[in-house]
């Protein structure tokens, strides 16, 4: 398997690769598949993309399944179309995905717009800062549809449905319904509107 | 199709729901299998409640000898042999060996296919019930034969349709309903991809499954 970088404007029919770089703008018309992945630039690829390691410090668009063992973004993600599966997902960024996003681990200090996050232990800490990057997500809050997992702990973060078995919603929080079968904690600054399950309040 | 609801089901088997979106991601449970219906709380998640109920058991028995890795390659449909030898059959206790000479004699041929296989599987484990006999089970699985060739994937079941003077079977995969007139009777539903999954992981290794 050989390693590429893009450092101008360049152009993969797809493939597999050890390394790949992609620090100018690069676009893949295929499935890629590779060892390493760390978008520095501007990436955008039409097929799936599937990664030991896959890092967003750039802008990059990926309008198929991501699939990687571990997802770190700095920059901004667009999943369209397809979902984001990683054993591990840390997000300092902004990742708008309008597919599933499932994770063992999800921690996120930056913005989140899903429809769906599921896993084991979810982490979303958003608190809106002025930075280049947060700026361009331009909401108020983390926008999740359904966020599913064993634990959770949310702050700053819109969600129509959180279902878990230990869940602590921090402060800054809009949550419609939550289902919780373990401990439960609410911030007093955040709003719940329908609590259902066997919990405890921690 | 008879539904189980996803709370109901981490409640019943006791895991959690980090287990079922990894063993999800690990493709040990198949996507068509979460079914979202839309509920007064927003969309609710459903699953075929025997094939979820049966898998996550397996899963359970076997997770502690096998990596996920290991379990995923035994219950993926795709990675099974296509074609099992006749002899290698006597192995699977689960068919009645008359049953097995009968059908080498009926059809001649030296293999059948995996999917053939655990069709004569489900047939013989349900005879009794079904009050059949092995010539007429060898009979059901010769005519069913060249449709079992064609049948891949997951999510596989077999009806047993009683026209008024002969059996005969339909196969389905996915969700899809058939629903048929009044003159014909479904006398019994097997689900092949259930009965696949527990052949393989009790015969893995003996058989070339």
């Amino acid at each position: 398997m050989q390693d590429y970088s893009v450092e101008g404007i360049g152009k993969l029919s797809g493939g597999e690769y050890r390394n790949l770089r992609v620090e100018g703008v690069g676009e893949c018309t295929d499935d890629i598949k590779a060892e390493d992945i760390r978008v520095e630039g501007v990436f955008n690829c039409s097929g799936s993309l599937e990664a030991g390691y896959f890092s967003c410090e750039g802008v990059a668009e990926i309008r198929s399944d991501i699939r990687a063992k571990r997802l770190d973004v700095e920059g901004v993600l667009t999943s369209r179309g397809g979902k984001i599966e990683a054993d591990e997902i840390y997000c300092e960024g902004v990742i708008k995905a309008n597919g599933e996003i499932s994770a063992e681990v999800l921690r996120a200090e930056g913005c989140i717009n899903a429809s769906e996050i599921v896993g084991d232990r979810i982490t979303i800490n958003y608190h809106r800062t002025w930075t280049k990057i947060i700026r361009m997500c331009r909401r108020e809050r983390s926008n999740i549809r359904v966020i599913e997992a064993t634990s959770i702990e949310l702050s700053g973060v819109t969600a129509d449905t959180v279902n878990g078995k230990d869940v602590i919603i921090g402060p800054d929080c809009i949550i419609q319904n939550l289902d919780c079968s373990g401990t439960l904690s609410i911030d007093g600054s955040s709003q719940v509107y329908n609590i259902t399950g066997t919990y405890t309040r921690a | 199709m008879n539904l189980i609801s996803k709370k109901d089901l981490l409640a019943i088997t006791g895991i959690s729901y980090g287990q079922l979106y990894r063993w999800k991601r690990e493709r040990l449970i198949p996507e068509e299998w979460f079914i979202k219906q839309s509920a007064y709380t927003g969309q609710e998640t459903f699953f075929p409640r025997e094939q979820i109920l049966s898998r996550i058991q397996s899963i359970l028995d076997m997770k502690d000898k096998y990596s996920l890795e290991e379990l995923a390659r035994m219950l993926s449909p795709q990675n099974t042999a296509t074609s099992i030898k006749w002899d290698d059959l006597y192995e699977i206790e689960e068919i009645d060996t008359e049953l097995i000479n009968e059908l080498k004699n009926l059809t001649g041929s030296e293999e059948c296919s995996f999917m053939g296989v655990i069709f004569i599987a489900a047939i013989s484990m349900s005879a009794g019930k079904l009050g059949l006999n092995n010539n007429r089970c060898a009979d059901i699985v010769s005519r069913s034969i060249p449709a079992l060739r064609k049948l891949k994937g997951d999510n596989i079941v077999c009806s047993i349709i009683d026209t008024g003077n002969e059996y005969h079977t339909v196969f389905t995969q996915g969700s899809a309903q058939v629903l048929f007139d009044e003159d014909v009777e479904v006398i019994e539903q097997l689900s092949l991809s259930e009965i696949a999954d527990r052949i393989k992981l009790k015969y893995k290794g003996r058989l070339a499954l």
